[in-house]
């Protein structure tokens, strides 16, 4: 798998990719399904103009090399020019060949990839670096021992600790 | 279910939702109308973001990752300044289709189009 040429486009342009749904639609509106929690299948266009004729090789040679639209690659994370839309690591592939325009000196080309695996949408809480407060002596309704609770992760990775703070909860 | 980024946008385009209603012809010329439901469907809004930082640009994409076309959520009325729309009570958004970016140095426009839905119970 090669990863694309590190080459900045001159401009870009994508969607945000599809959460896997299946919908029916009724005289209510759609009633949705939701399948799993990734949001994949972005497609990104990636537009360079003036381009040298070894640059444009080195597009061409990618594209041969994975094999059209058969195999998946990684990218730069340069050619996202700052934006965080998915992961560093993310896969992509080619969804058609590159067009080339040859303007004599230079060429302009453009690119259409799809993005396979995209994002997964759920919340990692890192406890890292909390401190434990004093305890304290706690008795109210079925709750008596001392606060604030601790829920112990144990051997999770990365080893977090939940605090649950009952606080003044009343029944 | 979080509400959509409190960002204004640099255009806005409306288009108001119906009863889903079937008019039956009958031999007289007249014409029939049956509903369906209460509910009013099809409100679409489409909104239109340029020259964006990355921060807030994060903030949509972020937004759509976590709810997508599934989870319905709520709009701040930033997003309606000037509008003067109401929409019937306990509707919610959800997302038409998925939000086109385009990037050019220094320039981020994005264009988004959210469908009102009704709650699963009218």
């Amino acid at each position: 798998m090669a990863t694309f040429p590190t080459l900045i486009p001159n401009d870009i342009s994508f969607d945000y990719g599809v959460s896997n749904i299946s919908e029916v639609s009724t005289f209510a509106g759609p009633v949705r399904f939701h399948h799993s929690k990734r949001i994949n299948g972005h497609t990104l266009r990636l537009n360079y103009r003036g381009l040298s004729q070894t640059q444009t090789e080195e597009l061409r040679t990618h594209y041969i090399n994975s094999d059209g639209i058969l195999r998946r690659f990684n990218l730069p994370t340069a050619l996202w020019g700052g934006l965080s839309v998915v992961a560093a690591d993310a896969e992509y592939r080619y969804t058609a060949p590159p067009q080339e325009e040859h303007k004599g000196l230079y060429y302009n080309v453009s690119i259409t990839l799809k993005i396979l695996d995209g994002t997964v949408s759920f919340y990692i809480l890192n406890g890292n670096g909390a401190e434990l407060p004093a305890q304290t002596v706690f008795t109210v309704g079925v709750f008596n021992g001392t606060a604030p609770f601790v829920l112990d992760c144990g051997n999770a990775d990365p080893t977090v600790t939940l605090l649950l703070e009952a606080g003044g909860a009343k029944l | 279910m979080a509400t959509f980024p409190a960002l204004s946008p640099q255009s806005r385009t409306y288009i108001s939702g119906s009863t889903p209603v079937t008019p039956i012809n009958v031999l007289t010329g007249d014409e029939f109308a049956v509903r369906h439901t209460n509910a009013s469907v099809g409100h679409i809004l489409r909104l239109g973001y340029r020259g964006l930082t990355t921060e807030q640009h994060a903030e949509l994409v972020n937004h759509y990752n976590f709810h997508g076309r599934f989870q319905p959520f709520n709009i701040p009325a930033t997003v309606l300044t000037g509008s003067n729309l109401a929409f019937p009570a306990n509707y919610q958004w959800i997302y038409a289709a998925s939000p086109q970016t385009s990037y050019s140095p220094g320039v981020i426009e994005t264009t988004i189009e959210l469908q009102l839905v009704p709650p699963y119970t009218i």
